[in-house]
């Protein structure tokens, strides 16, 4: 199954996004350290990665330090991009990888058991003042569903890589999305009645 | 917990919803990311230069403190020279010239006083152990007995009488 929607424009499969190709000359001219190809390469991916960054961070100054970080890797690491995945799928990974190292390192990482981590999301609710936008209901997640849900139904990411990226099983996993998606669903039923 | 999510997926409404929430970066967000680049960069720099440094002044220091060891080291070459060895291999070369020169018949010189000096040296260093003298001490008196053992073995080679070396 694969539901990738290229959070990016929104548009699902938009060449917009996290799937447009990049020529192989402004890759080289990256490659050799060129800041303008860069800008260039922000220029085309920035969007998608900051959408990327605040569907799981689920908060923009978070995402922005996300975005901030893996364009800095990428300037660091991009002599190791062989080429062997597209480019944009290159960057999709290192921004989910990103992210989930930031969940890692906060303390809302914390709650392995998922009784415990929907229990505490209570918490986390927005206030009845706030609106609810779509954003606002991803932030009705613990950190953790938030990220499964968004990699798994919107970047099209099996069980088995999200187990791995999480360091979880399978099964872990899909029971993390599965009350994850009861809560949003739950939560969307409400703001329309 | 296992539960079976395969019949739960997200809503298409509500996927689209999120996957078109508008999500625009700050416009300053990549002069941001070029001022931190260039910040790591100059960090970066500034660390080498500075363990450069480091390393240029350990090496000097180093060079300072280790050059008159040297020096000296090379200066008194000798030292390095084992003179016990060497006066124990000449002992053993003179032995052999005595014992030829005893089964030749008259002897043609005479070692005498040399064979004196060349016993008192042996009691100098023999004292000298006793006392547990310093290296450089023992190397000059076996450095000397060398000295000696040279001379008798050339004086027995030439027919000479040695008195004093």
């Amino acid at each position: 199954m694969n539901r990738s929607v290229d959070a990016g424009l929104g548009e699902p499969n938009s060449p917009s996004g996290f799937a447009q190709a990049v020529d192989a000359s402004l890759l080289a001219r990256a490659q050799h350290g060129d800041m303008a190809a860069f800008a260039t390469l922000y220029a085309r991916f920035g969007r998608a990665c900051y959408g990327l960054a605040l569907r799981l961070s689920g908060n923009s100054a978070q995402a922005e330090d996300l975005v901030q970080e893996v364009f800095l890797k990428l300037i660091e690491t991009l002599r190791s991009y062989r080429g062997d995945a597209p480019f944009g799928a290159w960057l999709k990974r290192l921004t989910a990888n990103a992210a989930i190292d930031q969940l890692r390192k906060s303390k809302r990482f914390v709650d392995v058991d998922p009784d415990a981590m929907f229990d505490g999301a209570s918490a986390m609710q927005s206030g009845p003042a706030q609106t609810l936008d779509a954003l606002a209901l991803l932030r009705r997640l613990p950190p953790r569903a938030r990220a499964v849900v968004v990699l798994h139904e919107l970047e099209g990411h099996t069980h088995a890589e999200i187990a791995t990226l999480f360091g979880q099983s399978e099964s872990y996993s899909k029971s993390i999305l599965s009350r994850g998606l009861q809560r949003l669903h739950t939560v969307a039923k409400q703001r329309e009645k | 917990m296992n539960v079976d999510n395969d019949n739960i997926s997200l809503a298409p409404s509500l996927r689209q919803r999120i996957a078109q929430a508008p999500a625009e970066p700050p416009a300053d967000l990549w002069a941001r990311i070029e001022a931190a680049h260039f910040r790591r960069v100059r960090h970066r720099r500034v660390r080498r230069w500075t363990a450069c440094s480091v390393g240029v002044v350990v090496l000097l220091v180093g060079v300072v403190v280790v050059s008159p060891h040297r020096a000296s080291l090379v200066q008194s070459g000798e030292a390095e020279i084992d003179w016990q060895a060497r006066a124990e291999a000449l002992e053993l070369q003179w032995h052999a010239l005595d014992s030829k020169q005893g089964t030749s018949g008259t002897p043609t010189w005479n070692a005498e006083p040399a064979e004196v000096e060349l016993g008192d040296l042996d009691r100098r260093l023999q004292l000298a152990y006793e006392r547990a003298a310093r290296k450089s001490e023992l190397a000059a008196l076996w450095k000397h007995r060398s000295e000696l053992l040279d001379s008798l073995i050339l004086a027995r080679k030439q027919g000479l009488v040695l008195t004093h070396i």
